[in-house]
């Protein structure tokens, strides 16, 4: 794993990296000379730019240069970021600043916008194997923020001397309060991202918040830059000969470049000078502690229809003791009065002094214009604007509303009504909540006023809707509209009719149950356990199904989301059954990553084995009409997301019942093939079952939701600008509610920590996780079964013994990792052996990722599930019995989720693994803890735990628990899932069943040991440990 | 003097990125203040100068031009190669007057807050007229001339053409009648331009602490991942309204060819999406061929509103 950090040195971002080797660690500190030693952690050019070219769209328009980095040193060592866990607390009091060189590279602002691209949301991976460091992170945001004053236009030309040349900049432009945003992000800049000096001679002396704000004003620039080229014309540009230094200046704010082509000096020089005598109110407001706020003050009982607005001078730091701005403001004060009034014409009459305070009085029709019109473009320009409490954002200031009233005309069967039945509404107009008649309305109408008192609050009338109000009330007429439109608007996924908003719908019978069913407020019936299900459901399940039920009975799509190990597969195969039950025969169609495919099988097998179960996967699967009967003989086809697309033209054709996607994350970027095709097929239901917490990452919600309930959040764009853009800009908290409002009928999510979910819950549930074998598993594992047989033919006591178990090993080897079993030994192709506790290699002494990814069935269902673990803020232990192995896992996750895992081995010492141990349990410790098993296995508390992996199996149950209960005490509140990983189709499944099997007498006939295997006879042997083929996944279909 | 040569004038040796005059050529303001002061000027100059003068000032033959209190000075190039230094003086408010008018703006601070983005209220005339200094010259005895040109009349082509760009300076900044008539901006703001000045200086933001060795501190803490959103400011309203330029209003002494205030709207509306872009965390479209994606709907429910401010006078 190589980590990126960026350092502001010289008017740039500069990147550098660090990557960690154990040969390197063990280095001596390099004698200190005349400069400062190489960091062991450099990269180097040729590591760096590996990563660097990973990133997408990366240029490479600089060199590198080496810098001089001051790091974390301790005793001459240098504490990298990784190992901060070890130095909490006393031990940090010992660290100083050294210099250290680094390879860096200065970023051009494409190379910058590449970056900031990549490095987004929650996600520290830029990409695969490559880690964004905390302060890149902080930049990021910063970069948003630059973004930010972008969009709000925050941003002046300038022209400025650079020591004799003359370059055009675009500046931001900070108000008071942007420099306070803009302090507390400086604040949150780690040290790191400002450690670089040129050389060696001097710590740097940029304090963060200049450096935040050079960086602010250099991607500013840039993005002003960008977009602006095309506003010049080409001609024009390429001209180059222009007849006044106005010219040359304001092409050059246009161009690639900052020079400005204007060859006289003093000429440039005067510009320069005049455009800051321009610029100047608005440069003093970004110094201002103070601005002028404009505050609307509504007409007093002495004087109605008399508003005043008033001019005060509001400080930044305490903005609620604004003063009155009088006739000594100051320069700043009046000339912001003066730039207010020139946008805000009625301002500058001057008319009103109101109890000494400056201002205007206006009339109802000005303030109303005031409201919607001014006030935003003040805002806009960067001055304060106070409206009565009233008058509040665009959705729900008061004015008129319509109240509907639903008329079913109830059918008999309330079974037979669905979202498309028709129900009559009668519409009323209210105001305040109170209904409103036509005369009252007509009055109003007539006095044309836009705001008015009415019982004893303002109310905005807006003509156009007050004319629709009326229309509606003098049609006296129901209108008819189906159900679907209703609850829409019952549950506020709409909130507008006619171009009014509605406030309220009253309705009865099963339009009001089916709303207040779906909005939660009235609990849901428990159902019986279908016929054809074998197994228990617990309380919660029971809900889930009931649930699930309800929803698909009235074809609407659900998600749910409960936690890893609550059962979403039990609860899904239960609704199943029971549409079976009910007469369903057409099959359904369950899309998931070919790692859980057999998992799904099984689960069938064990909980409906009366639903027969169509594997539409591999070379073998049928096409065209053959697959059309062939799935009308199923109750359930199963297949993959990569398959999904490939076959859409075959999946297609079959009238499916429901379409169900498993690990529906998958399907979380519209954009992708999986996702449209999962979109575009059509059934009576759909269901999407998931881990991850959905509804953190607004972004994927939309493809899910169109998936569930196509329409339901209405087009992407409408999307984005309705719901993504103002949470994720932080412009409107309220959007979170309503979207959540929208999307909760439809998604279910519990918690294991859900005090009522704890209660169903026993502390410690196993499940087995079932993963496929890889192709080049499964040719490995048949390789070694071959060698296997001819050494038995001559074999006998001993030798025979020693023969078997080492097949055993090698086995359980290649179904963990081929890598595992071919190992990086010089000496042999199998190096580790079995409790070989030496840590695994150095990272780049094995290659590349790609040699560890795709490769092995159970890695990718690990990496999957640790995927929802860390997602939802749990951690999570692997065991594993191969130290070997736990390095792999530790640096494929470490490529993967950006953090590099905790793995201890029985190569750490007692210190190190205290500290490991602290680290886990502390707040911000990596989420992931590797444990060779024996290592682990010596009463250390990791309580904090809610996961336990067992990547690899002990063949003895009473070792594997002691070993694990050892690691662990589970703590008093926390369950604990044990999920344990077992290949299918080989022995660990064969030999996993036999123990199920003899459990009962496990510890007699299975003893201490693994021994027990070799005392089976040849042919037993064979059976237990022969390859079922169809288990096999293509790596392709990953 | 032969007859010939008056009527048949040098053609002036031609400047490039003179200060031109920005209201178009022939058509040069007739409404305002400027256009009163040139009312003035018109009623003094004899013969063919003010069209002279008027194209000297279009195509920019006025190589500065600096006004102070009580004056305006300038450089013409005419047809000799020397440039011709020209200096338009004004008979100024005296003593009383100055104070009398003095302590009235000080009563009415949006007066004064209007003279400082270049507005020119009609009560400032009035103190003016009635502290008996019109602010618009009308009157010879208002105006002394001088020009280093060796034409006899009381105003020549130089005269007359600084005396248009003077119009355009003053519809643009009214503050400089108010100068020309005695009251410079310093006195004008009084003790609130040193106070204001000295608010320059301050910076609001701390002291701020060197670089922690502390290893936590130095790399930053790796847990805070999911936070609530950072606050960024109140959202934009209108794409292309370039909001501060139009509270700055134009630049004065505009001599480019393009006008200033339109290229900033056109910047701001190509630029303002593309920051919504970064601000809400999508990635950047890098292509060239993004920056033409119109601007979203939804949230610019302003563009209606756009006003058109002061792009005339560029």
């Amino acid at each position: 794993m190589i980590v990126l950090h960026g350092s502001w040195l010289e008017g740039a971002l500069h990147l550098w990296a660090e990557q960690w080797s154990t040969e390197a660690e063990a280095l001596p500190p390099a004698p200190v000379g005349s400069g400062a030693p190489p960091s062991p952690c450099d990269p180097g050019e040729d590591g760096l730019l590996a990563a660097w070219q990973k990133i997408p769209d990366a240029p490479l328009d600089h060199d590198f240069v080496a810098r001089t980095a001051w790091l974390p040193t301790i005793a001459g060592r240098l504490v990298h970021s990784r190992e901060v866990w070890r130095f909490s607390g006393d031990a940090a009091a010992g660290t100083t600043l050294a210099p250290w060189q680094v390879t860096a590279l200065p970023l051009s602002w494409r190379a910058q916008f590449a970056l900031f691209n990549a490095c987004r949301d929650h996600d520290r991976r830029l990409a695969p194997g490559v880690t964004a460091g905390e302060d890149l992170r902080v930049w990021a945001e910063i970069f948003r923020y630059a973004g930010a004053l972008t969009a709000r236009e925050a941003f002046l030309p300038a022209l400025v001397d650079c020591g004799g040349r003359y370059e055009s900049r675009w500046q931001p432009a900070f108000d008071g309060g942007d420099r306070h945003r803009l302090f507390h992000l400086a604040a949150r800049l780690p040290a790191a991202a400002r450690c670089l000096t040129a050389t060696a001679a001097a710590m740097p002396a940029a304090t963060p918040t200049a450096a935040a704000e050079a960086f602010v004003a250099e991607s500013v620039d840039w993005l002003v830059r960008f977009a602006a080229v095309t506003t010049l014309s080409r001609a024009y540009a390429n001209k180059g000969r222009y007849f006044s230094a106005h010219d040359a200046w304001l092409a050059s704010l246009r161009g690639d470049g900052r020079m400005v082509r204007w060859d006289r000096a003093d000429e440039l020089a005067a510009l320069a000078t005049e455009i800051n005598a321009w610029r100047r109110p608005v440069d003093l407001a970004s110094h201002a502690d103070t601005r002028l706020l404009l505050r609307l003050e509504e007409p007093t009982s002495h004087a109605p229809g008399r508003w005043f607005l008033s001019c005060l001078v509001q400080p930044f730091a305490h903005p609620e003791q604004a003063r009155p701005l009088a006739a000594e403001g100051g320069e700043f004060a009046l000339t912001s009065l003066g730039q207010a009034a020139a946008l805000y014409p009625p301002l500058g009459r001057g008319d009103g002094t109101h109890d000494t305070t400056t201002g205007c009085a206006l009339t109802t029709g000005e303030a109303h214009e005031f409201l919607t019109t001014y006030a935003p473009l003040l805002e806009a320009a960067g001055f304060g604007v106070a409206t009565p409490a009233w008058w509040r954002g665009d959705g729900r200031r008061p004015r008129l509303e319509l109240l509907a009233q639903a008329r079913d005309g109830a059918p008999a069967d309330p079974r037979r009504c669905t979202l498309a039945s028709l129900v009559s509404v009668n519409w009323q107009v209210a105001l305040a909540g109170e209904p409103v008649s036509i005369e009252e309305l007509e009055a109003l109408r007539r006095s044309g006023e836009k705001l008015m008192h009415f019982h004893g609050r303002w109310i905005e009338f807006d003509g156009r809707q007050t004319d629709e109000a009326l229309r509606l009330l003098r049609r006296q007429k129901d209108e008819t509209r189906s159900a679907g439109d209703l609850v829409r608007l019952m549950i506020g996924v709409d909130q507008d009719a006619h171009g009014l908003r509605v406030g309220g719908v009253a309705a009865q019978g099963w339009l009001q149950e089916l709303a207040s069913r779906m909005r939660g407020e009235t609990a849901l019936e428990e159902l019986p356990l279908p016929q054809g299900f074998c197994g228990e459901l617990r309380p919660y399940q029971r809900h889930g199904l009931a649930w699930l039920a309800f929803l698909r009975s009235w074809g609407l799509g659900a998600c749910l989301a409960d936690d890893m190990g609550l059962g979403k597969t039990i609860q899904a195969l239960a609704l199943l059954a029971r549409e079976r039950e009910r007469g369903e025969t057409r099959p359904v169609l369950l899309v998931c990553p070919s790692s859980v495919l057999g998992n799904w099988q099984r689960e069938a097998a064990r909980f409906t084995p009366g639903l027969t179960v169509l594997r539409h996967h591999g070379p073998e699967r049928c096409f065209g009409e053959a697959f059309v009967e062939e799935a009308a003989r199923h109750a359930l086809v199963v297949t993959n997301y990569a398959l999904l697309p490939r076959d859409y033209a075959t999946l297609r054709r079959v009238k499916w019942a429901g379409v169900i996607l498993d690990e529906a994350q998958n399907v979380k970027n519209p954009d992708t093939r999986q996702s449209q095709a999962a979109r575009a097929l059509t059934a009576d239901y759909r269901l999407a079952l998931t881990g991850t917490p959905v509804e953190n990452h607004v972004g994927d919600l939309w493809s899910l939701m169109d998936f569930l309930n196509p329409g339901l959040l209405g087009s992407r764009t409408a999307f984005r600008d309705r719901f993504l853009r103002p949470i994720q800009s932080g412009i409107d908290p309220a959007a979170r509610e309503r979207l959540r409002r929208a999307t909760a009928p439809f998604v279910l999510r519990r918690l294991k920590t859900d005090r009522t979910i704890i209660a169903d819950l026993p502390e410690k549930i196993e499940g087995k996780v079932y993963c496929p074998l890889t192709r080049e598993q499964a040719v490995l594992y048949a390789a070694a079964l071959r060698e296997l047989e001819t050494g038995l033919s001559g074999a006998a006591g001993i030798a025979r013994r020693g023969l078997v178990l080492a097949t055993l090993t090698r086995l359980k080897q290649i179904c963990n990792h081929p890598l595992n079993y071919l190992g990086r030994d010089p000496d042999g192709p199998r190096g580790s052996r079995a409790g070989d506790d030496a840590p695994a290699a150095a990272p780049r002494a094995e290659g590349s990722d790609t040699e560890l990814a795709g490769r092995s069935g159970k890695m990718a269902r690990l990496t999957e599930m640790l995927e929802e673990v860390v997602d939802s803020g749990d951690r999570a232990l692997v065991f594993t019995q191969f130290a070997h192995m736990g390095g792999l896992l530790q640096r494929h996750l470490g490529q993967t989720f950006g953090f590099e895992p905790l793995f201890l081995h029985g190569g750490v010492p007692l210190l190190e693994r205290d500290r490991m141990v602290a680290a886990f349990q502390s707040a911000d410790g990596p989420p992931v803890f590797v444990l060779s098993l024996r290592a682990g296995g010596t009463g250390i508390n990791l309580a904090h735990a809610s996961h336990v992996f067992h990547f690899d199996r002990w063949w003895n149950p009473a070792v594997e628990n002691q070993a694990t209960d050892r690691a662990f005490r589970i703590g008093q509140t926390r369950n604990v899932l044990v999920h344990k990983f077992v290949c299918a189709g080989t022995l660990e499944d064969r030999i996993d069943a036999l123990i199920e099997a003899k459990r009962a007498v496990a510890e007699d006939v299975i003893g201490r040991g693994e021994a027990w295997l070799t005392e089976l006879s040849d042919e037993e042997l064979k059976t237990a440990l022969a390859l079922a083929p169809e288990m096999v996944v293509d790596e392709a279909d990953q | 003097m032969s007859k010939r040569k008056k009527h048949a004038p040098r053609i002036p040796i031609s400047v490039t990125g003179g200060i031109r005059a920005q209201t178009g050529r022939g058509r040069h303001v007739r409404r305002g203040w400027g256009a009163r002061w040139m009312a003035l000027i018109e009623k003094l100059v004899v013969g063919p100068r003010l069209g002279r003068g008027r194209s000297y000032a279009a195509s920019g033959q006025v190589a500065e031009l600096q006004p102070i209190v009580g004056a305006v000075e300038a450089c013409v190039q005419g047809a000799s190669p020397q440039p011709y230094r020209v200096a338009l003086r004004f008979r100024t408010l005296d003593e009383a007057g100055r104070r009398k008018v003095l302590a009235a703006l000080l009563r009415r601070p949006i007066l004064v807050a209007r003279l400082l983005v270049r507005d020119l209220p009609p009560e400032v005339e009035e103190l003016f007229c009635a502290a008996g200094c019109p602010l618009v010259p009308e009157q010879r005895e208002d105006l002394r001339v001088e020009c280093s040109c060796p034409d006899w009349s009381e105003l020549c082509k130089h005269a007359t053409a600084v005396s248009y760009l003077l119009a355009e300076a003053i519809d643009r900044d009214p503050l400089l009648l108010l100068a020309l008539r005695g009251i410079g901006r310093d006195e004008l703001l009084g003790h609130r331009a040193a106070e204001s000045r000295s608010a320059d200086q301050q910076d609001s933001c701390a002291a701020e602490a060197p670089l922690s060795a502390d290893p936590a501190a130095f790399w930053g803490s790796t847990s805070s991942t999911e936070e609530t959103p950072t606050d960024f400011g109140p959202a934009p309203d209108c794409a292309g309204a370039a909001p501060l330029a139009r509270r700055l209003g134009p630049l004065p002494f505009w001599r480019g060819e393009e006008k200033f205030l339109d290229v900033l709207c056109a910047v701001c509306a190509r630029a303002a999406p593309r920051g919504w872009t970064v601000w809400s965390g999508e990635p950047l479209d890098l292509s060239r061929a993004g920056a033409k994606t119109p601007a979203p709907s939804g949230v610019f429910r302003l563009r209606r509103h756009r006003l058109n401010m002061d792009l005339t006078l560029q």
